[in-house]
């Protein structure tokens, strides 16, 4: 009798596992349920999209002849609301029951609303599905001024956005510099300095109070705690993800901001596995759980997950990430942790040229590359082989930075 | 520039798009039709050779290496066409 898997979730986490699940069992059942009303896309070019510089079909990855191709059943618009994990069921929204040998939790997460005021206001927008970015383009080409709210990787996407649409804005951040757990003052400058070449003012020290509307339910303006007051006819808010896992509720699925799972991105249950943004999974590099939303960590946990549904212990995850942004004429990238660790070393080399690496226990966990990406590859390589460079943080940094310049056990690399 | 020999029987061979890097020229335009990466899509090694790219543009990659293929789109610093 074929093996019976329900994947919840056709993000690039939950269709790489259907992938590797078609090509290890072929003659298993395969069901993909997902809430949302089109098949995969891809998820970080969708702001390409809103920027107005790419059409919507090159966003789209798979057509609904992707599944009929590879036998997997594809629920769209149907919500998952229950699990019971003894019985290997699961229920939907409209009552429908799913039986499953073995399931997996690729659910994602739901941008966090902001909890002030009129947060609800008609032009107020979050970022995260492609319908959102249809709704963002489609409003933020008929805007005058914009607000952004959100100092990290998302909230750049917005202020991204804003400015390649022509519209002037304010970025309103809580500290003094945009990602301030990961950059310093000196590398966060490069960015702010960007944003302003963009028509788009960085302001410190602010946030959002409240918001003001019109009698029609439509946003004004933001208000910061310090009582300034910035007109906005678009407003976008990325402050971070809560992810879906209300669904656990009532069962015995151990989760805290996500899904614990071990190495194998198996739960505590047997049958129940969980890959993508979802899960808080033991980072076999890092020595303790982590999380990362960055879309090639979600593909690989989707095709370990997979692998090891079929043959429990068969693949680790053992992963460094990294996230780019694509917005400036200058690239950026950080990977790994880099808001993480006991200590960092950084470096500028010029206006528009910096990195910083995030070091634990005397060994690179993440690190943020401004302007030149070249050393990534080595960064990389001494992260992932857990290098002790203690002592030699500073030839890390050195411009032309060679894995040969390490002396002692580091300079086996 | 590096002469890329095939990996089966160590022949030059005249197909370019098989047997030579890449070529990435900067685009303004996407049309509808074409396949889209983002930088973070591709391989660590296809990363740095675009990150590395002189200014011929030519990819410093085996072509076998690399999922880039001729027609391509890639969002990095700006939009870039694989030729």
């Amino acid at each position: 009798m074929s093996q019976s898997y329900v994947i919840v979730g056709d993000g690039i986490a939950g269709a790489s596992a259907a992938e590797t699940l078609r090509e290890e069992e072929p003659d298993a059942d395969i069901t993909i349920i997902t809430d949302e009303g089109e098949p995969l896309y891809n998820r970080i070019l969708i702001k390409e999209f809103a920027k107005g510089k790419l059409p919507e079909a090159p966003i789209s990855i798979h057509d609904e002849s992707w599944y009929d191709d590879r036998d997997v059943d594809l629920v769209l618009n149907t919500l998952v609301t229950d699990i019971d994990p003894d019985a290997h069921t699961l229920t939907a929204h409209d009552g429908t029951e799913y039986e499953y040998d073995k399931l997996l939790l690729a659910i994602g997460g739901t941008p966090t609303q902001l909890p002030v005021e009129n947060s609800d206001a008609e032009g107020i927008h979050h970022f995260w599905t492609f319908q959102d970015a249809r709704d963002i383009k489609e409003h933020i080409e008929q805007a005058d001024n914009s607000v952004v709210i959100g100092a990290g990787l998302l909230g750049i996407d917005l202020a991204a956005i804003t400015a390649a649409q022509g519209v002037e804005g304010k970025y309103l951040m809580r500290g003094k510099a945009w990602w301030r757990y990961a950059l310093s003052q000196d590398g966060a400058e490069i960015i702010h300095n960007a944003l302003r070449e963009r028509n788009v003012e960085p302001v410190f020290d602010s946030g959002v109070d409240h918001f003001e509307m019109d009698d029609d339910g439509v946003v004004t303006a933001a208000i910061d705690p310090n009582g300034d007051r910035y007109p906005a006819d678009f407003v976008g808010i990325a402050i971070g993800l809560n992810f879906n896992t209300e669904i656990l509720g009532g069962t015995d699925i151990e989760y805290d901001t996500g899904i614990y799972v071990d190495e194998y991105m198996r739960t505590n249950h047997d049958d129940i596995f969980a890959a993508g943004d979802i899960t808080e999974f033991h980072d076999v590099i890092l020595g303790e759980r982590a999380q990362n939303g960055a879309w090639g960590s979600a593909k690989e946990q989707g095709t370990i997950a997979a692998k090891n549904m079929v043959d429990y212990g068969s693949a680790e995850f053992r992963w460094v990430s990294s996230y780019s942004i694509t917005h400036f004429d200058f690239p950026f990238l950080s990977f790994g942790h880099p808001t993480l660790g006991d200590e960092s070393v950084e470096a500028k080399y010029s206006d528009t040229e910096w990195r910083r690496l995030a070091i634990k226990d005397g060994k690179i966990v993440g690190g943020v590359l401004i302007g030149d990406l070249s050393p990534q590859t080595k960064y990389k390589k001494l992260m992932r082989e857990q290098v002790d460079v203690s002592g030699q943080l500073d030839t890390l940094v050195k411009q032309d930075f060679q894995l040969e310049d390490l002396e002692g056990a580091a300079a086996e690399q | 520039m590096c002469y890329h020999m095939s990996s089966k029987d160590e022949q030059p061979t005249s197909a370019p798009d098989v047997t030579t890097s890449p070529v990435v020229v900067p685009v303004t335009d996407v049309p509808a039709g074409v396949r889209v990466h983002h930088f973070d899509e591709l391989s660590e090694q296809t990363q740095h050779a675009l990150a590395t790219v002189s200014h011929s543009g030519r990819l410093d990659i085996d072509p076998t290496a690399t999922r880039l293929s001729r027609g391509d789109v890639v969002v990095f610093t700006e939009y870039f066409r694989v030729q």
